[in-house]
């Protein structure tokens, strides 16, 4: 054997034992099964959710074009758990996609039972300086909260090339509602793509350990679902394809029990329903199981897993498209729909782009069950919301 | 997971990133500078003041490079490394590429491809880009680079470069925390294409 054949193979195998003790070192401690709290019997005999709050939370002075909001309730660790209750994020300007855009921010005050004046939290320069890299545009922003309650940001950054050349930019909180670029989110290869055309857009599935698992798509004229897990910390740990369909976009996760997990997703195909994949070992490997019995006219979907421990899914039909805005409820399993309408308008209404989370009433009552906050996209020039009580007489 | 997982993705600090982006493109670009002036004058002066501009933090040229190509991999790097040392140290450039080694880069290239567009056929999902941040896909490159060392003659210098670029890798994750990112992007991948291709060109001439 020559001398640097020996030399080679002695160095390669230090490099292996070298990655092994690295690995060994950051391995996660805690086993990656979905957060599903036990649902009491009072909590599932609630059938039926009322809308006791709604309007449009406050738009930034000037700017005429807003979409793609997203929620996160602060956590009981958080600085402003106590004032509080919930913040809202998506992108606002001039239009989609405009130079101008950035992401802004309201927080809905306990207090007042009111949206706060919004603020600017992120625009494109500030994400450029901190990554040494050009950002032309920026767009759909979703929020999560971690195990310390510090909130993260992850938002929609594209290249050259409009959304295809998309990429997902990791933000963190510096200071209560202040954030900072981590880095951008390694989603795909850089053979052939760069690292492009992946976007994110609905709210992480969180974990027991503190961590979530964050939906996210690829979309360059084949669109397919992705999960990326993150650890209590909010790190990648991981990515996995959820979907061999190729038409199919922005997935939206839900917990039937720790290790059961679906993704429901938007459809781009003639069939015009909601797509479904499940996985039965916590996010390890995922099965297309066909279409749920809802339609879907190629719109952003947005599902829940509820407190009482059924599900809900706020979604547009086929037919009518955007300017309906619907809110389905099903028990876990076996799905079964029921469907009611929340907003009704006409040709070119739109309400667009739900989104669903849960929210405590009040800290001091934690045994009444949570509120439901919906916030979709009004007529692409603000964020509407709505916020559903457990009906009087549905539970105790 | 536990503490023997050895599939959780590491990835590179955040705070090395901007430095490296910065670092990685102005070598990258000072270094084919130099292979295309080298040719005309033996001057190494307009790559050095090209890779020096671009680290001024008022141009901003790498950061409108990172906008279109993201980073360059690991292996750009060492190659611009030694386009600045074959010429400093007045030798000629050299491809040290083994053939086999050139294949496998070439198809792995064409397998990311099939991954990225979701291509794979019914029932078979490999999730190849995932593998990359895992351990699995660290010990399979390494050991291919091991049957290479021990089947193909191989010179020290590809010896070296082999393990410098798995050893940052590892110590580092640059350039994104993916072996398949440390080890191809797209112009890596094209000169793969390019060498193989001279080569089976060459095999039919003689």
């Amino acid at each position: 054997m020559k001398t640097s054949t020996r030399l080679g193979l002695i160095l390669l195998l230090a490099v292996a034992l070298c990655d092994a003790g690295l690995r060994h070192a950051s391995a996660p401690k805690v086993a990656p099964v979905a957060l599903v709290p036990e649902a009491t019997a009072e909590a599932q005999a609630c059938t039926h959710y009322r809308v006791v709050r709604e309007g449009l939370i406050p738009m930034p002075s000037g700017v005429p074009a807003a979409h793609a909001s997203s929620l996160v309730a602060f956590a009981q660790t958080h600085t402003l758990h106590t004032q509080k209750a919930l913040a809202a994020f998506w992108f606002a300007g001039t239009r989609e996609s405009g130079a101008d855009v950035q992401i802004a921010a309201s927080t809905f005050d306990r207090k007042t039972q009111a949206w706060d004046a919004p603020q600017w939290v992120v625009n494109r320069h500030t994400v450029g300086q901190d990554l040494g890299i050009q950002i032309r545009r920026i767009g759909n922003p979703v929020a999560w909260s971690d195990a310390k309650g510090r909130l993260h940001l992850f938002v929609v950054a594209t290249g050259l090339g409009g959304w295809a050349a998309s990429r997902v930019v990791h933000l963190t909180e510096q200071a209560p509602m202040q954030f900072k670029v981590v880095r951008t989110l390694p989603l795909t290869a850089l053979v052939p793509a760069f690292n492009t055309s992946t976007l994110v857009r609905t709210v992480p599935l969180p974990m027991a350990d503190g961590g979530a698992v964050l939906p996210l798509y690829f979309e360059i004229g084949i669109k397919y679902g992705v999960a990326v897990r993150l650890n209590a910390e909010g790190e990648m740990q991981s990515i996995t394809r959820i979907t061999q369909r190729r038409e199919v976009l922005q997935p939206t996760l839900v917990a039937h029990s720790p290790t059961h997990w679906s993704a429901f997703m938007r459809d781009y195909s003639p069939t015009e329903m909601v797509a479904h994949s499940e996985t039965l070992d916590a996010g390890a490997h995922w099965q297309d199981v066909g279409n749920l019995s809802l339609s879907n006219p190629g719109a952003s979907i947005a599902a829940l897993r509820l407190s009482s421990g059924g599900l809900m899914l706020a979604h547009n039909p086929a037919g009518r498209g955007r300017e309906v805005l619907l809110l389905s409820t099903s028990a876990n399993q076996p799905l079964s729909w029921t469907t009611r309408t929340l907003m009704d308008g006409v040709k070119a209404d739109e309400y667009s782009y739900p989104t669903l989370i849960e929210v405590p009433q009040d800290p001091a009552t934690p045994h009444r069950l949570p509120d439901v906050w919906l916030s979709y996209t009004h007529m692409r020039q603000a964020i509407a919301f709505k916020q559903l009580r457990c009906a009087a007489g549905s539970a105790k | 997971m536990n503490g023997l997982d050895m599939s959780h993705a590491v990835l590179p600090q955040a705070v090395l990133l901007p430095v490296w982006v910065t670092f990685s493109w102005a070598l990258v670009v000072s270094a084919v500078v130099l292979r295309l002036t080298w040719c005309f004058k033996a001057t190494v002066w307009p790559a050095a003041v090209v890779g020096v501009v671009m680290c001024l933090p008022y141009t901003d040229a790498t950061g409108y490079l990172a906008l279109v190509f993201q980073t360059p991999s690991l292996v750009l790097v060492a190659w611009g490394l030694w386009c600045w040392a074959d010429v400093l140290q007045q030798r000629d450039p050299v491809v040290i590429t083994p053939a086999p080694i050139a294949g496998l880069g070439m198809l792995l290239g064409w397998a990311l491809v099939v991954d990225t567009l979701n291509y794979w056929p019914a029932g078979l999902n490999p999730q190849l880009y995932a593998l990359g941040f895992e351990s699995a896909g660290l010990w399979l490159v390494l050991t291919l680079v091991a049957a290479v060392l021990l089947r193909a003659n191989v010179t020290l210098r590809w010896v070296f470069s082999a393990v410098a670029v798995l050893a940052v890798y590892v110590l580092l994750r640059l350039p994104t925390g993916n072996v398949w990112d440390a080890l191809l992007d797209p112009f890596v991948w094209l000169a793969l294409h390019v060498q193989l291709w001279r080569r089976w060109r060459a095999s039919r001439v003689a």
